[in-house]
């Protein structure tokens, strides 16, 4: 019988579904944009899950781009600005701790596609695949090294123009104590940047195992589901109210439970009806949050409609990452 | 790496019950509102520059009652 199932690898590796432990792995989810301007020594988040933090003088761009390995419909490019010397960018998703406890005391094996922009400057083409741990709060990695940390995997991959899938197994389990995880690209860039300095990575897995099985594809709605624990935009309509007795106006946008509660990133209304008019900041406005909405609250300049309703509408974006 | 800017970092109030709900503060010049959470990464950072003597955040403005 060709192929046959090999009950021991099923029972050690997990080969049925949920195989990926990465959100977002095929960059389909750009809630803040589809092109990200990534600051020099600063970290941003590009497609959701995924933050950049260049270097100093290494400002970077992140893009949602169509050029994509066979079966996949997106890629991340990221791409050394112009003209910038800087010589590093990390490129990264980090896990909470409950997400990985399942891999204690277990080899994992991550997978990626990547090629080269038509002219990346880092050494022989190479970018390099990390795998950090630790043992402290979970947290972003970063520049900042995590709690009695080990890199399970400091490997270069040599990139062509070509797109080609990378497979790496860390060669020792995962730590039975380890409460911190983060998977970094790093781009060594050198001298200053051209036009299209710059890699392309999508596909990238987390997988259990010393085996890397095919790329595990989720629907756009399970993955933006997934991506909404970190981060929302919300568009609302709902009704405000001024009470007269405190002279405030004030209106609740309810959101979607997530990892933390959430910063107000930004936000926008227009009431309609009553009283006509619009804020798109937040100077004015006491925020609060009673279980899972965002209160807005303030001072009402408006006194011929105490007691009155209307209706508001808006956006906003909720952040809750790591 | 340079740390965040954190400038005019200040608490909000509730109105109904005048307890210290949330902070508003200008994150590298962008102005956010930020729980009063220790797993949100925002205020963990500005309560670590608060512990290290660089930021201080100002009370709430009096609620009119």
């Amino acid at each position: 019988m060709a192929n046959p199932i090999d009950l021991a690898t099923l029972f050690r590796e997990q080969i049925g579904g949920r195989r990926n432990l990465i959100i977002n792995g095929a960059m389909q989810v750009a809630q803040r944009g589809t092109s990200i301007a990534c600051p020099a020594s600063t970290l941003t988040y590009t497609m959701d899950r995924f933050f950049a933090q260049p270097a100093g003088n290494a400002a970077t761009t992140v893009s949602q781009v169509t050029d994509a390995p066979v079966g996949f419909q997106y890629s991340a490019r990221v791409t050394r600005n112009s003209g910038q010397t800087g010589t590093l960018t990390r490129f990264e998703t980090p896990f909470e701790t409950r997400d990985i406890v399942n891999l204690r005391e277990k080899k994992v094996t991550v997978s990626f596609y990547a090629k080269a922009g038509s002219n990346l400057s880092t050494s022989s083409n190479a970018i390099s695949l990390l795998l950090f741990e630790g043992d402290g709060t979970e947290r972003a990695r970063g520049a900042s090294g995590y709690d009695n940390q080990t890199v399970l995997i400091n490997s270069p991959k040599t990139l062509t123009t070509s797109w080609q899938r990378f497979t790496h197994t860390t060669s020792s389990a995962v730590s039975s104590d380890t409460t911190q995880l983060a998977i970094q690209f790093q781009a060594g860039w050198s001298g200053t940047a051209g036009s299209n300095d710059e890699f392309f990575i999508t596909g990238i897995q987390l997988e259990v195992g010393e085996t890397a099985t095919p790329f595990e594809h989720r629907s756009y709605g399970e993955e933006l589901a997934l991506c909404q624990r970190y981060y929302q935009v919300i568009a609302y309509s709902t009704v405000g109210q001024q009470d007269g007795a405190y002279s405030t106006d004030h209106f609740s946008v309810p959101f979607n439970v997530m990892r933390a509660l959430p910063t107000l990133d930004a936000f926008t209304f227009t009431k309609v009806g009553h009283v006509a008019g619009s804020l798109t900041n937040l100077g004015g406005a006491t925020i609060s949050y009673f279980n899972n909405a965002v209160d807005f609250v303030w001072s009402s300049t408006d006194s011929g409609y105490r007691n009155n309703g209307y209706r508001v509408a808006g956006s906003m974006s909720l952040k809750a990452e790591l | 790496m340079e740390k965040i800017v954190i400038t005019n970092a200040r608490y909000m109030v509730d109105h109904y019950t005048n307890e210290n709900v949330s902070i508003i503060a200008d994150f590298d010049g962008k102005t956010i509102g930020v729980p009063l959470s220790t797993k949100n990464t925002d205020y963990a950072e500005i309560m670590r520059q608060v512990e290290a003597g660089e930021l201080t955040i100002e009370p709430a403005d009096e609620v009119a009652p």
